[in-house]
């Protein structure tokens, strides 16, 4: 039998899954993502290797952006994760 | 704002994209390594800034992509040289009003001098300038503490004296010696004397005894004060005699004014010339000809004053006024012989107070006459030394 040693890695350590931080609703922060999908004022799209982030609110803004982290500024509504 | 002044001056670039998943432009930038900020969603696209230089390279990578761009702003140093480059004039003039500030940065504007009492500003930017400070001199060559020597040396009346230059100013800091009261000599043994033939008015004896009463009259050189006090015992003693006598006394003076009289009139005709000044520049504002052969020149700077200081740029007017010489041949002037003598009479009678005057006017073939007698209250003491005998 083929053992899952991937469990035995902690969390955080797996490259492939994207870390998100938010300062309250106002800012957050994905660290992994790979490219803009959707760039609107109420929505925007982020690819990351594991899943499509969604984030909708009001006034989103990128801030910063580079290729593997990128600072959303706004009024965070709701965050949508798409597998 | 670091960041902001070095995007101005390399000039940036603001523009608008719109086509079909205008996102994408989003990545292209972040791959091709472009430098950019400001990204806002818009209608139908977006809108960013990016370095004015990388834009023609956006523009070659998006060829193809269905995505098409459009400038909204430029702003930035290269993009304004860019739109005066034709204007070769206004840069020529700001490169050489930059050169003027740099060049005259270098030299003294403005002399203040503060801390000064007794001793004229006047006399001290005189000597300020006799050593090398002055309005217009280059910075560096000014020796501050040699300077300071000289000024000390030259006005004994200054004790401390500081020369600070800050910027273009030139501030000048002193303080002025305190002068030593002069101590009378009480050994000094004196009696005190009329100086005048005079009526006494009164007496006030602080020292010595009183001689002389009030109403008595005096002739000049008598004794007015002793300085000898005999005490209640019969002892004597000797002392300084001080005090003061008011007595009337009698003046008589005559003024004089000619009949005939040569004098340099103007004749009414002028001419103006001016110059302008800045700094060691004199530049002549007219080439005006002056035809006169007998002129006098009235000069007048009017310097240019900012919040209560002189700079050192000023216009100076020159009046020039034709003269010539006449015989004028005066009527009898009672006014000016007045004049004359009240002028006399306010250096000749200044610490005496005029009781009376008597005028009586005169002429002969040449001159007219004011004689005048003045009744004077006056202090008629003064000191004699005290000798054997008296």
């Amino acid at each position: 039998m083929k053992k899952d040693y991937s469990r035995l890695i902690p969390l955080s350590l797996n490259s492939s899954l994207p870390v998100i931080e938010m300062t309250g609703n106002r800012e957050l922060t994905i660290e992994g993502s790979t490219g803009v999908l959707k760039y609107e004022k109420e929505n925007i799209k982020v690819n990351t290797r594991a899943m499509v982030v969604s984030i909708k609110g009001r006034c989103l803004k990128l801030k910063y952006l580079s290729s593997s982290a990128l600072i959303i500024e706004g009024t965070v509504l709701c965050i949508e994760f798409i597998m | 704002m670091l960041v902001k002044i070095i995007r101005f001056i390399r000039g940036s670039i603001t523009c608008t994209a719109k086509g079909k998943f205008t996102e994408r432009l989003i990545n292209i930038l972040n791959k091709k390594g472009f430098t950019y900020w400001n990204i806002i969603p818009c209608e139908g696209g977006l809108s960013f800034s990016l370095n004015g230089k990388e834009y023609k390279r956006l523009r070659y990578i998006l060829r193809g992509t269905g995505i098409k761009t459009r400038i909204t702003k430029k702003s930035g140093v290269p993009f304004i040289i860019k739109k005066y480059r034709s204007r070769t004039g206004l840069i020529i003039g700001a490169v050489v009003f930059i050169a003027l500030i740099v060049l005259f940065s270098k030299f003294i504007w403005i002399t203040t001098v503060s801390g000064n009492d007794q001793v004229e500003t006047t006399k001290i930017l005189s000597v300020l300038r006799d050593n090398g400070l002055y309005s217009g001199v280059y910075i560096k060559s000014i020796d501050n503490k040699a300077l300071e020597r000289k000024v000390i040396e030259e006005i004994p009346d200054i004790r401390w004296i500081s020369v600070n230059i800050t910027g273009c100013k030139a501030e000048v800091e002193l303080k002025e010696r305190y002068k030593t009261p002069k101590i009378l000599d009480k050994k000094e043994i004196c009696n005190i004397k009329a100086s005048k033939d005079a009526l006494i008015l009164k007496t006030n004896v602080t020292n010595g005894t009183g001689v002389v009463k009030k109403g008595s009259a005096v002739v000049k050189g008598q004794l007015l004060i002793s300085g000898i006090i005999t005490g209640v015992e019969g002892g004597s003693r000797f002392v300084p005699a001080s005090g003061k006598i008011i007595g009337r006394t009698t003046y008589h003076k005559t003024y004089s004014l000619p009949k005939k009289k040569t004098m340099v009139i103007p004749t009414g005709r002028e001419e103006e010339r001016a110059r302008g000044n800045l700094l060691w520049f004199s530049v002549p504002l007219n080439f005006n000809y002056i035809p006169f052969d007998s002129y006098r020149t009235v000069v007048k700077t009017d310097n240019l004053n900012v919040n209560d200081v002189d700079l050192p740029v000023s216009v100076t007017r020159e009046c020039v006024r034709e003269m010539e010489k006449k015989e004028i041949y005066l009527k009898e002037n009672k006014d000016a012989l007045q004049k004359i003598a009240r002028l006399s009479e306010a250096f000749e009678f200044r610490k005496k107070k005029i009781e009376n005057r008597g005028c009586k006017y005169s002429e002969d073939k040449n001159n007219y006459y004011l004689k005048i007698k003045y009744t004077v209250r006056e202090n008629i003491c003064t000191k004699s030394p005290l000798m054997v005998g008296e």
